[in-house]
């Protein structure tokens, strides 16, 4: 049953400029280039990906120069992608004309009728882009917001930023997806970020679902996938990814298209697709690194498969495979070694170590969730239970009751295989593939790390990814019984069975998905207000702190520094580590008796926001303290109140104990030309052909779908 | 609908086909054995039904036909072939039940495949691969699941190849068998056959022995229907005359006693669930013959051709469906519950899933043909039955029955004694605790005064009417008895004829005061329902009814008192369970304070500290006897079960064990 939903028609006209600006941002800057790369194929899914692809690579190389020159602005880049959007337009309009028109005798039903359905679809997603509050308040996409503003703030690679009350270096690891959300913003003038990043989760979400589509139908028919979609999009996996501004839904998208060109270079032995899904995966390593692995992963599961049972050409589509895996790398290692300040990306991430047989990333989490027990309680003992075994929300799969769907997914993949022929054959191989690397990915975070961060969140966060395994499962599944019957029954499929499926599949998502988004923290009006009120009482470089765990919120919404909203990537190096874990315990004891005021001058603050819910700032959990823990405290002068929420002044804050972000540029002019002269010169030589690649360009005979 | 589609490719040689189905057959049959003999295994101490199909056993053992329940002259209401076949094979050949039962049940593993391979042959008469699968589906079968809908809980009639053999297992063998003889040609074997082999399955199975009845009126009605004919219907009286002739040995007492007691004590448990299978349940519950069926369902409905000769299967699903929207219309009925029907849906859903195999395998090259076999029938089967086999290994350990532990190296004595006077004496009647008299009776068919049901032990008919004693005057009366010491004890054997009187003995005391403290406020089995098995009494104590045994439940620092005074009480035993924890609720170290503390004649003593969950046998010395102060009160929630007080009996030199003493011997005549 849908809950009742309260939206901001306000926010209506925002969601939709938000929504065109970057699905235009995503595509129609690399259009005249995919429109090359296409070749003959003009109309349907593949000059889309291929569009994609070019804008991100495009975006991506005019970005570079400006970042190590520190000239980088989102406005200069998106008045660049503005231009090379309207260079692109023509091959565009004619790829919708193609696309939706009546040519060649086809209807335009079929494709505004997926249009159709894609949105119907997405209606989660923009109800809860419409909501007050903003949900989910309570995740980092305000500190992703920030990181970006950093960025744009510095023109360049900002020298450092102020967290945990120490200067520390900007985190490069969303550099690609940085550069994209600038220029975002740059398209919506007015806009505030807030609201922007709202209406950028509908797009992405759309895109995502039209790339799980169209990947889904390189393999099974109309109906099976119809429902796929609807399966994938309403499972665990997709509505925790794409519920809010996050990297890693940009990661899943990027990586999606990435795999929709590997496996068709190698089935049409288009060398050029292959190169460019390798640069997308680099790229991508850029925008999240875990989503890029781990699409990688089933770009290396489902082409490999491919490759294994095409029937002719497997050496030159090989070659085409490892090229485009060094162009990806190399792409990856020349982006950190010339900008990101690391050659690897995401290396730090896999250092942390025991000390003295104590967990320190541990305590951290604890800490940072508000958590501060003597002793502590141990790190979770079965970590793979929780969000791996539910691929929807209460369906446990691997339980008494929830074995069925896979033993059935199981029959199901075999019938695939055997009367799907090799397009079916593959498409098992492929999940089969894709799943043993994943879980090789898995075993390696469970075996080679003692801490809780990288072992467990390692683990777990790829581990997020099975249940989009399962849900492609019980596609291929569904396609198996369905080959199965058509074999048995000797008839094709109903002609209207993917109506049915389109209409089964939406009206299962919605009143799915729905409750589960309005179920999100959201801020509450109070602390909207109060956010409000400290932006207009506080000056530029004046320092907050606040007794709510929020992560990003403040900093945002007010353009104040908040030591305490850092994020866990930083807390590689041990010595921050150890100050964030001594600040957050500060905090604690500070707001739970704030008598002795030297936590807060330290830091430099000027400005305590106290508030008795979390839930006030869209958080779930505080340091400790209330308002009324704070009411009588001398040096602490009420400046503004909201019903739960106090903003306190400091009385003479302390001079000169302040950090802040430093938004200068790095000058990396020379490590950055170096690097990308490097990466030219390897581009230019693995692009070039190492002979004829054999014809035909159909490697596999064109699929025989049940219900084409 | 007979014959395979013209333009099916049958890519498997004739030849190969035939040595691949022969293959398959050969694979049932192992596997028919390995399951069914759960590896040979011999049980003893088998609880569940088989306790109560035992004790009938053995009261036919004693001459009795009909067979007789815990009471003398209480007709059993279940009785029929099963016990008497296995009772008289136990009787004539010296061994017990139990172990007849475990014979058996290797035997009629391989019973089970060749009944499976007669149907077979009259779906698919010249199609030998058919045979194959079928059987091989059949025999393997098993549920998604590795826990529930599992052996005899499962809704497939490939589980009746599960060690034991039960009477729902013989009857769906019958089943099978009659809808062999059924299909036939021939109409002797329709009528006679089918009469002979309904008459077989109502003396072992009266439910289902109603729902076959009803297959073969539906198969009848669809009959006359497609010939436009009455002969299906004369067909079907001389069947249905026939069975009831051969059958109403069984049926005619019964009905007799039905009509005199007026109507039946057979409810279950009030609090278990009765099973309603939704869409991913059904998936579950039926595996891989669902996923099958449904295709094959699907095939038909597109009006094209599977081999076989289909329609009266598709005629028995549509004839039963209709039977569970009655049953969970009218909240669950015994005589149609949705268990059972979808029990005998699954051997047309069988039937429907093989067809589909067949074709798939004749579409398919012979490796991947043989591929198709090991991943469609064999790999989904293995999770279902290898759990099936643990579970079975699991369910029955020596000694325990109905929650509690006895200790079987001097109880089995005592029974094969009792078993023995039985057999010798035409019957043989013992009065003993509460606590033990359910078992007496089932593990030697002593009959009792009284006893508390557990779970598969039914009364069936009123007492009262057939023996002139009710169940609540029986429970007061055993009651009562025993707060009053061996003149209680001696009065109620006498008041019930007891041939005998089993008693506890410990370091040379015997339990002369005993009581199970739920028995006073157990309701009549006529009167329990959800309302009555979890009921407040005071504050803190509560009754529960568990089904397997009752128990008074007292919270912390609630007391209970059972109101003896024995002075000469040498020690007294209690016996508690310490409820588990919910499900999902971490586990707790054992709390370090004792479980109870007893009190009497003013001195006080705590006993049980430290215990962890499950049954407890606490044993408390009594330096001073016992006075008529004595509080038992918990330090602890518990479940309290019973107390018994050890005295001496003069005269007797108890060894510590239960033990036997005849009535006669030890009680005076007057």
């Amino acid at each position: 049953m849908v809950p009742f939903v309260v939206i901001q028609p306000t926010m209506l006209p925002l969601v939709l400029a938000g929504s065109v600006a970057l699905a235009g941002l995503l595509v129609l800057p690399g259009f005249r280039l995919a429109a090359r790369l296409g070749g003959p194929i003009d109309r349907g899914f593949g000059p889309l990906a291929l569009a994609i692809a070019s804008s991100v690579l495009l975006l991506l190389a005019i970005a570079t120069p400006l970042l190590a020159l520190g000239f980088f602005s989102g406005l200069a880049m998106a008045m660049v992608a503005v231009a090379l959007a309207l260079w692109s337009l023509p091959p565009f309009l004619h790829w919708v004309r193609r696309t939706v028109g009546r040519t060649e005798g086809r209807s335009p039903g079929r494709p505004l009728a997926t249009a159709a359905w894609v949105a119907a679809l997405a209606v989660p997603w923009v109800l809860v882009a419409l909501e007050p509050g903003f949900p989910p308040a309570d995740r980092l996409q305000w500190y992703y917001a920030e990181v970006g503003r950093q960025l744009a703030g510095a023109g360049g690679i900002p020298i450092s930023v102020a967290e945990w009350g120490r200067e520390v270096r900007w985190l490069p690891d969303y550099l690609v997806f940085d550069v994209i959300s600038n220029t975002y913003a740059a398209l919506l003038p007015g806009i505030g970020p807030a609201e922007a990043i709202s209406a950028w989760r509908v797009p992405v979400a759309a895109l995502s679902i039209v790339a799980v589509y169209a990947l889904l139908r390189l393999w099974i028919g109309r109906s099976p996938a119809i429902l796929g979609t609807a399966l994938i999009a309403g499972g665990t996996f997709f509505v925790a990814k794409f519920n809010a501004y996050k990297p890693e839904a940009v990661g899943i998208l990027l990586g999606l298209i990435a795999l929709w060109l590997v496996v068709q270079g190698v089935r049409s032995g288009r060398r050029s697709w292959l190169l460019l899904a390798g640069l997308l995966y680099g790229a991508d390593l850029s925008v999240h690194a875990i989503a890029a692995v781990a699409t990688g992963l089933l770009g290396a599961g489902f082409g490999g498969a491919e490759w294994l049972l095409a029937r002719r050409a497997r050496r030159g589509l090989a070659d085409g495979l490892v090229r485009a895996a060094v162009l990806g790398l190399a792409l990856s290692v020349a982006l950190g070694v010339g900008l990101q300040g690391r050659a690897i990306v995401a290396s730090q991430a896999l250092e942390p170590a025991l000390v003295g047989g104590e967990d320190p990333t541990w305590a951290f989490f604890l800490a940072s969730t508000g958590v501060f027990e003597d002793p502590l309680p141990s790190p979770p003992a079965r970590p793979l239970a929780g969000g791996i075994s539910f691929p929807w929300d209460g369906f446990r799969v691997t339980s008494a009751f929830g074995w069925w769907l896979l033993a059935s997914v199981a029959v199901g993949l075999f019938l695939l295989a055997a009367f799907g022929g090799r397009r079916g054959r593959a498409a098992v191989l492929g999940l089969g593939v894709s799943g043993a690397l994943l879980g090789l990915t898995i075993a390696f975070f469970a075996l080679s790390f003692a801490t809780y961060v990288p072992r467990w969140t390692g683990l777990v966060r790829f581990g997020q990814y099975v249940p989009l395994g399962v849900a492609v499962g019980v596609a291929f599944g569904l396609e198996g019984f369905l080959r199965a019957w058509t074999r048995v029954a000797e008839r094709p499929v109903p002609r209207r069975l993917p109506l049915v499926a389109a209409i089964v599949g939406v009206a299962w998502l919605v009143p799915w998905v729905v409750p589960r988004y309005a179920a999100e923290p959201r801020i509450q009006p109070a602390g909207l207000e109060a956010l409000a009120r400290l932006e207009a009482l506080a000056g530029p470089d004046d320092v907050v702190v606040s007794n709510v765990l929020t992560a990003g919120t403040i900093e945002l919404f007010t353009g104040l520094e908040d030591p305490l909203e850092a994020r866990q990537p930083l807390i590689e190096e041990l010595g921050l580590l150890r100050a964030a874990n001594d600040l957050l315990h500060e905090g604690h004891e500070f707001f739970d008796g704030p008598a002795d005021r030297g936590f807060v001058d330290r830091l430099g603050a000027r400005w305590v926001v106290v508030a008795d819910d979390p839930a006030v700032l869209g958080a779930t959990a505080t340091l400790g303290g209330s308002t009324s823990g704070v009411a009588g405290v001398e040096w602490l002068r009420p400046a503004w109140q909201g019903p739960g929420i106090v903003i306190h002044e400091v009385v003479e804050p302390a001079s000169g104990a302040a950090r802040v972000d430093r938004l200068e540029p790095l000058p990396l002019a020379g490590p950055a030309a170096l690097a990308m002269l490097a990466f030219g010169a390897l581009l230019i030589v693995l692009a070039r052909p190492p002979g004829r690649l054999r014809p035909p360009r159909l490697a596999i005979p064109r699929r025989r779908a049940a219900d084409r | 609908m007979t014959s395979v589609a013209a333009s099916v490719v049958e890519r498997i040689p004739i030849d190969r086909e035939t040595r691949f189905a022969r293959g398959l057959l050969a694979t049932a049959w192992v596997a028919a054995l390995v399951l069914g003999s759960n590896l040979f295994q011999v049980s003893s101490w088998m609880v569940g039904d088989i306790a109560y199909h035992r004790g009938v056993a053995y009261t036919m053992q004693a001459g009795s036909i009909q067979g007789e329940g815990p009471y003398p002259g209480l007709l059993s209401y279940y009785g029929g072939l099963y016990p008497l076949i296995l009772g008289s094979v136990a009787a004539l050949s010296g061994a017990t039940f139990d172990t007849v039962v475990s014979v058996s049940s290797w035997a009629f593993a391989l019973l089970w495949p060749a009944a499976l391979w007669l149907l077979a042959r009259r779906v698919w008469p010249d199609d030998r691969l058919a045979h194959g699968i079928f059987v091989l589906l059949g025999t393997l079968a098993a549920p998604f699941t590795h826990r529930v809908l599992i052996w005899v809980d499962s809704v497939l009639a490939s589980a009746q190849n599960a060690f034991p053999v039960y009477p729902r297992d013989v009857a769906i063998l019958l089943v099978v068998l009659l809808a062999t003889a059924a299909l036939s040609a021939d109409r002797r074997a329709r009528v006679a056959g089918s009469g002979i082999i309904l008459a077989g399955i109502v003396l072992v199975h009266l439910q289902i022995g109603l729902l076959a009845g009803w297959l073969l009126v539906a198969w009848s009605i669809w009959r006359a229907r497609r010939e436009g004919a009455l002969g299906p219907f004369r067909e079907l009286g001389a069947t249905a005359v026939l069975a009831a002739v051969l059958s109403a040995w069984w049926w005619l007492p019964r009905l007799a006693a039905v009509v005199s007691t007026k109507g039946l004590l057979l409810g279950g448990y009030p609090g278990a669930p009765e099973l309603r299978l939704g869409p991913a349940n059904a998936v579950m519950a039926f595996g891989v013959v669902g996923l099958l069926a449904l295709l094959g369902l699907a095939v038909v409905a597109a009006r094209r051709p599977l081999p076989g000769r289909l329609a009266p299967f598709l005629v028995w699903i549509a004839a039963f469906v209709p039977l569970i929207v009655v049953d969970r219309a009218v909240g669950g009925f015994d005589l149609l519950s949705e268990r059972r029907v979808w029990l005998l849906v699954s051997i047309p859903l069988t039937v429907l899933a093989a067809s589909v195999a067949v074709v798939i395998v004749r579409r398919l090259s012979p490796a991947w043909g043989l591929l198709a076999v090991a991943a469609l029938i064999v790999a989904p089967s293995i999770p279902g039955n290898f759990a099936t086999v643990r579970l079975v290994d699991g369910a029955w350990q020596s000694g325990r029955a109905g929650g509690r532990t006895f200790d079987a190296a001097r109880w089995d004595p005592l029974f094969a004694e009792l078993n023995r006077r039985v057999r010798e004496d035409r019957g043989y009647v013992v009065a003993s605790y509460d606590a033990y008299e359910a078992w007496i009776w089932s593990f030697s068919g002593a009959q009792v005064p009284s006893l508390w049901l557990p779970g598969p032990f039914k009364l069936g008919f009123e007492p009262a009417v057939l023996t002139g004693t009710g169940q609540a005057d029986r429970v007061r009366a055993q009651t009562a008895a025993f707060q009053a010491g061996i003149a209680g004890i001696c009065g109620l054997a006498r008041r019930f004829s007891a041939d005998g009187i089993v008693l506890d003995a410990e370091e040379g005391l015997v339990g002369l005061h005993d009581i199970s403290p739920a028995a006073p406020y157990r309701v009549d089995p006529g009167d329990r329902s959800e309302a009555t098995i979890s009921r407040p009494l005071a504050p803190g104590i509560s009754y529960r009814d568990l089904g397997s045994l009752d128990v008074l439940s007292l919270e912390r620092g609630a007391a209970w008192s059972p109101g003896w005074t024995v002075p000469e009480a040498g020690h007294m035993a209690i016996e508690i369970a310490i409820p588990l924890p919910p499900p999902g609720a971490p586990a707790t170290p054992p709390p370090a304070t004792s479980a109870l503390r007893v009190t009497s004649g003013g001195a006080s003593s705590e006993v049980g500290p430290g215990l962890l969950p499950g049954f407890h046998r606490l044993t408390v010395p009594l330096h001073a006897g016992l006075a008529g102060d004595l509080t038992i009160e918990a330090l602890q929630p518990l479940d309290l079960i019973r107390v018994t007080a050890f005295s001496p009996l003069p005269g007797v030199e108890a060894s510590d064990g239960p033990m036997l003493m005849a009535t006669d011997a030890w009680c005076p005549s007057s």
